[in-house]
C-alpha cells in the first residue's frame, strides 16, 4: 500500500444562506493513496464539485482537517495554497475553461506564467504536451476553432503543464459525446498509468466503473464509500 | 508572475477587444491632448509678451500708441508718436535717455537680386549697447553723427548678405531700399532662430532719423523706450510723459491720453497674474478631463471583470495568487491610460502646428516638459481608477467564478 496523498477528517464546507448555513459538504472522512484513481459520484447539487475544489485547495473547508501530501492545507496561507495549486494540482473542468482570447499553446502555458519558468522552456514544454495529447498541429488554434474533444485535450495538457501529482477532473466528459468522452477517459487512465493520482467527479456510473480503482458516493454533502 | 508576462497578458486581453480599448482611451487621449495644446498656447502667449519686453530694464519704460483708443471712445482718434515728439521727451526732467525705434517690412534690392519681407529696423546709435557684445560680426555700427546727419548707411543681417552678396564681402557695397541707395557698413552675426516663422537674420538696421525721413515719413508712429535715473521716479515720469503727449496731441480733457506707458514691473505683474489664472484654469481642465477619462477606464474595467469572471476562476485554479489577479487588471488599466496618454501627446503635437497655421495670431510653443508630466498623470489616473476593479476581480469566489455563465 502506498502512502496517503489525501487525508480528510470530518471535512465540512458550509455556505451562509440568510441567517442559516447550508452544508455542501458534511463531515467527510476519507483517504486517497498516491497513485490511486478515485471516482466521486453523486447527483447534481450533491456537493461533489465542492469536494473536488476543497481537495484542490481552491476553497477552504469551514471545518475538519485536510492534509495534502502530509501538509495540513487548512493551516496554509492564501499564498501557499496558490503555490500548492500551481505545483501539485492540475484541474480539468466540464466546460474546458479555456481562455477564448488565447491560442491553444498560450492556454497550455497559462499555469507556468505563475511559476518562475523561463519563457523558452515553458513554450517548448507546452508544445510537447499538446503533441502528446495529439494536437501538435493545432498549436495556434483558438478555443472556438477546436472541437469539444480537442478543447478538453488542450485543457488536460494545461493541467499537466506544471507536472502535478494530482489530477482533479470535474465531469470532464459532461459536454462530450460518448466516443469523444471515452477517449478523454482513456487519456486520464493513461495519466494514472504514469503514476499520477486522479480524482474524477462524474455522474456516469459506466465511466466510473471503467476507470476508477475505487468509487466514493456523495449525496447531500454526505460521503459514502462503495 | 513576471512583469513581462503581466504586460503580455494585459496586451492580449486588450487586443481581444480592440475597438473597446480604443474608445476607452479616448477620454484620456482628449484630456492629455487638450492639456498639451493649452500649455503650448499659454507658453507661446507668454513668450510673445516676453519677447516684446525683452531687455527692458527696471528703470525703463516703453511708450506706444494706444491702438484700441478709437474702439473705446467712438469718434476719437489716436495720433502717432512721431520721431520728433520722441526726441522731445529728452527735455522732461526725470528722463535721462530716450530710444526711439521703428520696425517695418520691405524689400532690399541689389542689381537684379531682391529680398522681400525683410525686417527694416530704424534705431538710434546707442541701441547697439543694448545688444550682446559681438552683435556686429564685421564692419561697424553707425554712430550718433550718422543718425544726426541722416546718413544712408545700413547694417545687414546674414540672410541679406548671403542672398545679395553670395560670394562677396558686403562691407562697402550698396543696397537699395525703396529705390534709395544705402552703403553697407556692418554685418550682424548669425542670430539663433527662436520662432520658425521669422528669420531674425533677414534684417536691415538703419539710423532711425534716416529711416523716418527717407523711408517711412514723419507721421509714422515710433516705439519709444525711455530711461529714468531711478526706479522710484517711474510713477512721476509716467505722469509727465502722459501730460507731454496730451499737450502734443491736443487731447481733449474728457478723453484718455492716446499713448500707453509700460514699465517692466507693470508688465511682469500683469503677466504673472494672467499666467496664474491660466495655470489654474489649466489644472482645472486637466482634472476634469482626466477624471472623465479615468471614470471611463474604471467603467470598462468593471465590465471586463464581470465578463471575465470565468477567466479569473481559471487563473486562480491554475495557481494564480490573488495578487497576480490584482496586478493583471491594474496593468490593463494602466496600459489603457498610458496608451491614451501616448496618443494624446501625439494628437497634441499634431494639432499645435495646425492651430498656429490657421490662426496666425496664436503663438504656441510646445514645452517638452509637459510630455513626461502628461504620462505621469496618465499613469496615476490608470492606477487610481484601475485599483478598485482589480481588487474586485481578485476577491471573486473561485467556485462561483468557474460556474459563471
Amino acid at each position: 500500500m502506498s502512502e496517503p496523498i489525501i487525508e480528510a477528517q470530518e471535512l465540512s464546507k458550509a455556505y451562509p444562506k440568510g441567517s442559516q448555513q447550508t452544508f455542501a459538504l458534511r463531515r467527510a472522512t476519507f483517504t486517497v493513496r498516491r497513485g490511486e484513481f478515485v471516482a466521486i459520484m453523486g447527483p447534481s447539487g450533491s456537493g461533489k464539485s465542492t469536494l473536488l475544489y476543497v481537495i484542490g485547495c481552491l476553497v477552504r473547508p469551514t471545518g475538519g482537517v485536510y492534509r495534502l501530501e502530509g501538509r495540513e492545507a487548512t493551516q496554509l496561507s492564501e499564498r501557499e495554497l496558490a503555490q500548492v495549486r500551481r505545483q501539485r494540482i492540475g484541474f480539468v473542468f466540464q466546460s474546458f475553461q479555456l481562455l477564448p482570447g488565447l491560442s491553444a499553446l498560450r492556454n497550455v502555458e497559462l499555469p507556468s506564467l505563475y511559476s518562475k519558468q523561463a519563457r523558452r522552456e515553458r513554450r517548448e514544454r507546452a508544445r510537447q504536451l499538446l503533441e502528446r495529447v495529439g494536437l501538435g498541429e493545432r498549436l495556434d488554434y483558438r478555443p472556438t476553432e477546436l472541437s469539444g474533444g480537442e478543447a478538453q485535450r488542450v485543457a488536460i495538457a494545461r493541467a499537466l503543464m506544471n507536472d502535478p501529482a494530482l489530477i482533479l477532473a470535474d465531469e470532464p466528459t459532461g459536454n462530450l459525446d460518448s466516443a469523444t468522452g471515452d477517449a478523454i477517459i482513456d487519456l486520464l487512465i493513461e495519466l494514472h498509468g504514469e503514476g499520477r493520482t486522479v480524482i474524477l467527479v462524474t455522474h456516469d456510473a459506466e465511466v466510473a466503473r471503467r476507470s476508477a480503482d475505487r468509487i466514493l458516493h456523495i449525496r447531500d454533502g454526505v460521503l459514502v464509500e462503495e | 508572475m513576471h512583469l513581462l508576462d503581466s504586460m503580455q497578458t494585459a496586451l492580449e486581453s486588450l487586443a481581444h477587444n480592440k475597438l473597446r480599448s480604443l474608445l476607452t482611451t479616448l477620454g484620456v487621449i482628449i484630456g492629455v491632448a487638450s492639456v498639451i495644446v493649452m500649455v503650448a498656447l499659454g507658453t507661446g502667449a507668454q513668450e510673445a509678451v516676453q519677447s516684446r519686453f525683452r531687455g527692458l530694464g527696471s528703470n525703463e519704460m516703453m511708450i506706444s500708441q494706444r491702438w484700441q483708443f478709437g474702439s473705446f471712445n467712438p469718434g476719437a482718434t489716436s495720433k502717432p508718436i512721431t520721431y520728433e515728439e520722441a526726441v522731445g521727451l529728452k527735455d522732461l526732467p526725470s528722463i535721462v535717455a530716450v530710444q526711439a525705434s521703428l520696425s517695418s517690412r520691405g524689400s532690399v534690392v541689389r542689381g537684379r537680386e531682391s529680398l522681400d519681407d525683410t525686417t527694416i529696423l530704424g534705431v538710434a546709435a546707442d541701441w547697439i549697447t543694448t545688444q550682446n557684445p559681438g552683435y556686429v560680426a564685421r564692419g561697424e555700427f553707425f554712430n550718433a553723427n550718422d543718425v544726426e546727419d541722416k546718413t544712408r548707411v545700413a547694417v545687414i543681417g546674414q540672410t541679406v548678405a548671403q542672398q545679395l552678396f553670395p560670394d562677396e564681402d558686403p562691407i562697402g557695397q550698396e543696397v537699395r531700399i525703396n529705390r534709395l541707395r544705402f552703403e553697407v557698413i556692418g554685418l550682424v552675426k548669425e542670430l539663433d532662430i527662436s520662432d520658425p516663422r521669422v528669420d531674425p537674420n533677414n534684417q536691415v538696421i538703419l539710423p532711425i532719423a534716416t529711416a523716418v525721413t527717407d523711408l517711412f515719413g514723419k507721421d509714422r508712429s515710433v516705439s519709444v523706450r525711455v530711461r529714468v535715473r531711478d526706479e522710484k521716479e517711474i510713477a512721476a515720469a509716467t505722469e509727465a510723459i502722459k501730460k507731454y503727449f496730451r499737450e502734443a496731441h491736443n487731447t481733449p480733457e474728457d478723453q484718455q491720453e492716446d499713448v500707453e506707458v509700460f514699465s517692466l514691473r507693470q508688465v511682469t505683474q500683469a503677466q504673472s497674474e494672467s499666467a496664474q489664472t491660466f495655470a489654474l484654469l489649466l489644472v482645472g481642465m486637466a482634472i476634469v478631463s482626466l477624471a472623465v477619462g479615468g471614470i471611463g477606464i474604471m467603467n470598462v474595467m468593471l465590465v471586463s471583470v464581470t465578463e471575465r469572471t470565468r477567466e479569473i476562476g481559471v487563473r486562480l485554479a491554475v495557481g494564480a495568487r490573488r495578487w497576480d489577479i490584482v496586478q493583471q487588471f491594474l496593468i490593463e488599466a494602466v496600459v489603457l491610460s498610458l496608451s491614451g496618454g501616448l496618443l494624446g501627446v501625439a494628437v497634441g503635437i499634431l494639432v499645435i502646428p495646425l492651430l498656429t497655421r490657421y490662426r496666425s495670431d496664436l503663438a504656441a510653443a510646445l514645452t517638452w516638459q509637459s510630455i513626461p508630466e502628461a504620462f505621469g498623470v496618465a499613469l496615476i489616473v490608470g492606477i487610481i481608477f484601475g485599483i478598485y476593479p482589480a481588487i474586485r476581480a481578485s476577491r471573486l469566489d473561485p467556485i462561483e467564478a468557474l460556474r459563471y455563465e
